[in-house]
Order: C-alpha cells, then sequence, then structure tokens
C-alpha cells in the first residue's frame, strides 16, 4: 500500500468507527433503525468468525442469528459505544465457546454425532474449477488453523479471518497487547514453515 | 545487534506483527536496508493474501439475521419483585399456618424446599439482573482471572484440547 492509499484508508477506517460509534449510541437508546444498521455492517464479519470455527455453514447461521440476538438484549450493558465492535466479537466468542461445551457435553451423554465435517458443497459456485481451489485453499487454511494451540487459533481467526487490530483482538479475549503479539508471533512462525500453504499464497492475489 | 547485520527470521517476523517492537539498532539497520525491508514486505503481502483468500473463498451467509421485536423488559425487571413477594406470602402463610405457625414435620419440609426453591429463584433473577449471566463479556481486568479460572475448569470437565474446540 502507498503511503497516500495507506492515508486514504486509515482516513476511511476512523470515518467508519465513528459512524459505529453514532450507531451503537443510538441502539443503546432504543433506536431499531440503528440496531439493524449495525447488523447490516457485521452480519458477514460474525458469520465468517463462526464459520471458521465451525465449519459448518448451517450452523454457523444459527449461531450468527443466536449473537445478534444477544447482542439486541444486551445493549444496555455496553459501557463505551465507541468498542462496540470489541464488544459484538467477545459477545460472540463466548457465544461460540458456549456452543463447543454444549456439544462436548452432550458429546459426554452420547447426544450428539461430534462436530461435523467440512462440507464442499456448502460453498458450490457455477465454476467447477473454481470451487476445487477455494476447497483446496480452504482444506489447507483449516489445516493450518487446527494445528495451532488453542489461543494461537484464537487469535490467528480474529487477526487474519476478522480483520482486527491487535488492540480490538486484545479487547475481545481481555488480554493484554504483548500477550496478543507472543502467540501471533507463534503462529505466523508456524506459518512461514508451512509451505503448502504458503505456496498458495504467493504468485497470485485471487 | 549490530546495524550492520541483517535482520533474522525471528526479528523480521516480529517487524511484520508491529514494526515499533524492534530495538533502536534494528530500526536503523531497517532505514538503510532495501533488503530487509523487501522480506518484510513480501511477508505482509503474504499474509494479506492469506487475509484476502479467507474472505473469498469462505461461503457467504444465505440469510440475514431477523431480530425479534422489541423485547418487553418490564416483566424480566419485575420478576425479582415477585418472586420476593412471593416469599413474603408464603412467611405469612407459614406463620398463619394451622397448628399455630406449629407444623407438624412433613409439612415443615414441604415448607422449607418452596422456601428454599423461591429464594434460588430469587438470586437467579437477581444475577440475571447484575449481568452475572453474560460473565466473561467485555468486562474490566479484574475480572479475567475469574473468567480463566471458570475457563479451565470447564475444560478440566470438558477438555478441549482436541483442535476442534476454540
Ligand atoms: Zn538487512
Amino acid at each position: 500500500m502507498t503511503p497516500d492509499r495507506k492515508k486514504e484508508f486509515d482516513r476511511t477506517m476512523s470515518d467508519q468507527n465513528h459512524q459505529i460509534t453514532i450507531l451503537a449510541e443510538n441502539a443503546m437508546a432504543g433506536n431499531r433503525v440503528s440496531i439493524e444498521q449495525l447488523v447490516d455492517i457485521f452480519h458477514q464479519d460474525i458469520f465468517r468468525l463462526v464459520y471458521y470455527k465451525t465449519r459448518t455453514r448451517m450452523d454457523a447461521e444459527d449461531i450468527t442469528q443466536e449473537i445478534f440476538i444477544k447482542m439486541m438484549k444486551n445493549l444496555h450493558r455496553l459501557k463505551s459505544p465507541n468498542k462496540f465492535k470489541s464488544w459484538l466479537f467477545s459477545i460472540a466468542y463466548n457465544h461460540i465457546r458456549d456452543y463447543f461445551r454444549k456439544q462436548k457435553m452432550l458429546g459426554v451423554f452420547g447426544l450428539n454425532a461430534g462436530v461435523k465435517d467440512f462440507n464442499p458443497e456448502d460453498q458450490d459456485t457455477n465454476n467447477p474449477d473454481e470451487d476445487l481451489l477455494k476447497k483446496e485453499f480452504q482444506d489447507k487454511l483449516f489445516e493450518f488453523i487446527e494445528d495451532l494451540s488453542r489461543w494461537e487459533k484464537e487469535i490467528f481467526i480474529l487477526r487474519f479471518i476478522n480483520h482486527l487490530k491487535i488492540r480490538e483482538v486484545a479487547a475481545v479475549l481481555k488480554k493484554n497487547e504483548s500477550t496478543i503479539k507472543t502467540h501471533l508471533y507463534r503462529a505466523i512462525e508456524k506459518l512461514s514453515r508451512n509451505n503448502e500453504l504458503r505456496d498458495l499464497l504467493t504468485g497470485d492475489a485471487g | 545487534m549490530d546495524r550492520n547485520e541483517h535482520l533474522n527470521k525471528n526479528t523480521i517476523i516480529k517487524a511484520v506483527i508491529d514494526g515499533t517492537d524492534l530495538s533502536k539498532a534494528e530500526q536503523d539497520h531497517l532505514a538503510e536496508c532495501g533488503g530487509c525491508r523487501s522480506e518484510i514486505d513480501r511477508f505482509k503481502s503474504e499474509l494479506d493474501t492469506l487475509e484476502q483468500k479467507a474472505d473469498i473463498t469462505a461461503p457467504l451467509p444465505t440469510r440475514r439475521p431477523v431480530l425479534p421485536e422489541k423485547e418487553n423488559y418490564s416483566f424480566r425487571l419485575f420478576r425479582p419483585i415477585f418472586a420476593a413477594g412471593l416469599t413474603a406470602l408464603m412467611l405469612v402463610a407459614f406463620i398463619w399456618w394451622p397448628n399455630g405457625g406449629i407444623p407438624v414435620y412433613e409439612e415443615t419440609t414441604a415448607q422449607i424446599l418452596l422456601e428454599m426453591e423461591a429464594d434460588e429463584r430469587l438470586m437467579t433473577d437477581i444475577e440475571e439482573l447484575e449481568g452475572i449471566a453474560l460473565s466473561g463479556i467485555y468486562m474490566d481486568e479484574s475480572e479475567e482471572t475469574e473468567d480463566l479460572m471458570e475457563d479451565e475448569f470447564m475444560d478440566f470437565l470438558i477438555p478441549t484440547d482436541n483442535g476442534s474446540v476454540i
């Protein structure tokens, strides 16, 4: 990114943050339109987080729905509207954690079939070659993520899948920034040794 | 390190995460060495590509979340008051019980059980109101320890180390 583009990007980001803060303030006051706008802004981000954690689209859709209902019900508890994004991701993070606990609990009693496998039909396009490439990348990425330790995994997903800043990741996970950096360092170091995945990253950007 | 020395792999990764974490000598070297700078840029662009590809290859949600109509909080707010009222009523009933408030053994047990149940309900409602139900969500540092302990306890009960869980 050139310095000019970087400046422009930063300005756009700060405008967007400001807009989100105002929406959050209105949402806290019970403004329905603002609440819906926040859903529009974060819907895909939250879905992506849940998808990368659960690896199933069906569950991800349901869990995403539940997270936004939880958001709505707890808006009155939000203390700083300018931290809405981290707050929402905290809700999502905790909700997903509870989901896995319930799954585990059911598993202990033999009431579920375990974590479902990735279904390639989840994301069919009209282009079989493209589907295959997508699937190959997703498989390698999931494989890489699975091999990370628990915190490396959490932090890698929030930072690189959800594009959160280190400061935001720290707020979501309630850890200090240097702890986040340490785990991030280990995750990136592992990535640097993963030639299979890196081969898919070099050469083309699509 | 010597400012004439190239950055090693660990330092390159550190620079990728946050350039300001480098030592003065490392930063000085970087300011003068195009080789190390391009190594960092190459790494960063790989990570940018990973971010883009993770976006492009992930499926899109097929439906937008549908939020319920605004929840009526009044019942929630009145629940503890209701529970307190119920406890008071039962206390009155207990005093006015036949045998002048000295009930036979079975009745006492039933009464205590009922009261315990009402108390428990009341506590649950109070806890809910105080936000304990949403524990671990965006609270300050002092509550981190508690959350982590709870986390570790849950991990002990239900191990989450098989890679499939958070
Ligand atoms: Zn150098």
